[in-house]
């Protein structure tokens, strides 16, 4: 069942948009979540919300500042430049409570980190997708 | 004096102008100042919006993440601000945080911001409440307030006082030493009014002529009819001489006579004094008449009457009685009466020879008879009568003599 799902899913995206590289956010196959919506996403990334709707605290992965995909993330997320959701974090930075995503090198490092980690969440280049893990969300 | 000064054309206008002005100072300052407390109120709004502005994201941000620390950051921020004594921030999700002295949402003047998820805009997480300092507010107006109505107050005492200056020296000063001057005039005199130099072709200097006509006419008809009546004294005084005098010697007539010894006869009597009556008929008189023609009789009356008035004192009486008499009364003088002189000084003025023409000369005389008051008697025609038998007893005896009444002697 939810291999045909990754399977259709896996059509559509391939037959939506060959050209167009969307941003995935994957979590850990095993992970049971549902499909997060863009504002789930959005609080979830901006540290207001940091919990699974199970109640697991989520990891969450940031890939390299200058990377494509991390501009496309949050250009399509919030519509913010990379720049800016730094600023953002600098003036959480005082308050002692911000908490931003952790970074990670590169998508491979992502896909990584995620199979090996069932709280982890994380977002790649759709083409980068594999195996192991899940794909809760597509933002483009 | 108050109710004369409120009279006075120059106080009443000043007044007026004075009232109108602190009428309509007293209403444009309380315009003024309650547009001026709006506009302070605007304007501490504006720019307490301006500052929420400047702290809206920071805010956004403390509310979406639900972050105190970031809150209270912006609310102590935004109470430093002296056009702030209170914040509120709150989110949807139920943080508060409140800086400053706390306040009643539901004030009139609390200001209310909305704010709005910084990821999605359309969305609203959260407030903030802001309530304005009043005190600064309050003194920002008292103070511009006062600067306007100052200035207002000012502007309106410059304008009052420039105005009732204009007013009396264009106008009313003019009008009060016109009013002034044309009071001395008294009608039909010589005086004019004067008209101030820059006025002459203005409605001041119109008033000037047109008085002037006026008081011109005025005194035309009123010298015409002084003239008038100064004529008809004349005529009136030259009728009542030719009623009472002889026409050819000037004498009293003996009508005016009679009534001129009737009163000095009174007098006398009044002033227990005594006259003596005299009356005189020319002698040789007659001849003159016959043999050198009227002329010459006129011009011995003449001679003759001059004469008589030459020789008596002022308040004696001469009267021309008839053709060629004369009457006289001789008043008492300070001293006694002395009528025997008198009559010898007559008599010797009459016997002076008279020229008729370059060589002719009369002589003529007189017979004068003579009563004398109270002694003979206090009536006038009674004394004439017996004045008139003395003379006519000197003309028996011998003529050119006098002849005082004896009473008792039958003549």
């Amino acid at each position: 069942m939810i291999k045909r799902q990754r399977l259709i899913l896996l059509l559509i995206t391939l037959l939506a948009s060959p050209l167009q590289a969307g941003v995935v956010v994957i979590v850990n196959a095993e992970n049971t979540v549902n499909d997060f919506n863009q504002r789930q996403l959005v609080d979830l990334y901006m540290g207001r919300d940091l919990y699974f709707p199970n109640g697991q605290m989520a990891l969450r992965l940031d890939q390299s500042p200058d990377s494509k995909v991390r501009k496309n993330f949050y250009a399509n997320l919030v519509g913010k430049t990379v720049a800016q959701v730094n600023a953002y974090w600098a003036r959480l930075l005082f308050t002692g409570r911000a908490s931003p995503p952790q970074v990670i090198r590169n998508s491979k490092d992502v896909l990584k980190a995620i199979r090996n980690n069932f709280n982890a969440v994380g977002y790649i280049d759709e083409k980068d997708l594999e195996d192991g893990v899940r794909v809760i969300a597509h933002v483009d | 004096m108050l109710t004369k000064l409120w009279r006075s054309l120059p106080f009443q206008t000043g007044f007026s102008i004075a009232l109108g002005a602190v009428l309509l100072t007293l209403i444009l300052s309380i315009t003024v100042y309650n547009w001026t407390i709006k506009k302070v109120v605007r304007d501490s709004n504006l720019r307490i919006s301006q500052l929420v502005s400047t702290v809206e994201r920071s805010a956004s941000i403390a509310a979406y993440l639900d972050n105190s620390e970031l809150a209270l950051d912006v609310t102590q921020g935004l109470v430093k601000n002296d056009i702030v004594t209170g914040v509120s921030l709150r989110s949807d999700s139920g943080m508060r945080i409140i800086s400053g002295s706390p306040f009643n949402f539901n004030d009139d003047n609390i200001l209310h911001f909305s704010l709005a998820n910084p990821f999605m805009t359309d969305e609203k997480i959260g407030d903030i409440f802001i309530k304005p300092n009043q005190n600064n507010i309050d003194a920002q107006a008292t103070q511009m307030g006062f600067i306007f109505v100052s200035m207002l107050t000012t502007h309106s005492l410059i304008i009052t006082i420039f105005v009732i200056f204009l007013v009396q020296s264009r106008l009313t000063r003019h009008l009060t030493v016109l009013a002034k001057t044309l009071h001395k005039i008294e009608p039909g005199s010589v005086e004019r009014l004067q008209c101030p130099p820059l006025h002459r072709n203005d409605e001041i200097g119109l008033l000037v002529r047109d008085t002037n006509q006026l008081l011109t006419a005025v005194q035309n008809t009123l010298e015409g009819e002084r003239r008038l009546r100064e004529y008809s004294e004349t005529l009136e005084k030259q009728t009542r001489k030719e009623a009472e005098r002889d026409p050819l010697t000037n004498l009293l007539n003996r009508r005016a006579g009679e009534r001129a010894i009737a009163r000095a006869l009174q007098k006398a009597e009044a002033g227990k004094t005594r006259c003596a009556i005299m009356l005189i008929d020319l002698d040789k008189f007659k001849p003159i008449n016959d043999t050198y023609g009227h002329d010459a009789g006129d011009h011995t009356l003449v001679t003759i009457s001059n004469r008589l008035i030459k020789t008596l004192r002022k308040n004696d009486i001469v009267i021309r009685w008839g053709g060629d008499e004369f009457l006289i009364l001789v008043q008492q003088g300070h001293g006694d009466l002395q009528e025997s002189v008198i009559a010898d000084k007559i008599l010797a003025a009459l016997a002076v020879n008279i020229d008729l023409n370059e060589n002719t000369k009369a002589s003529i005389g007189g017979s004068i008879g003579i009563s004398l008051y109270p002694d003979h008697g206090t009536d006038a025609t009674h004394l004439i009568d017996l004045a008139d038998k003395a003379m006519y007893h000197i003309k028996r005896s011998g003529r050119n003599g006098h002849f005082i009444h004896t009473p008792g002697d039958s003549v």
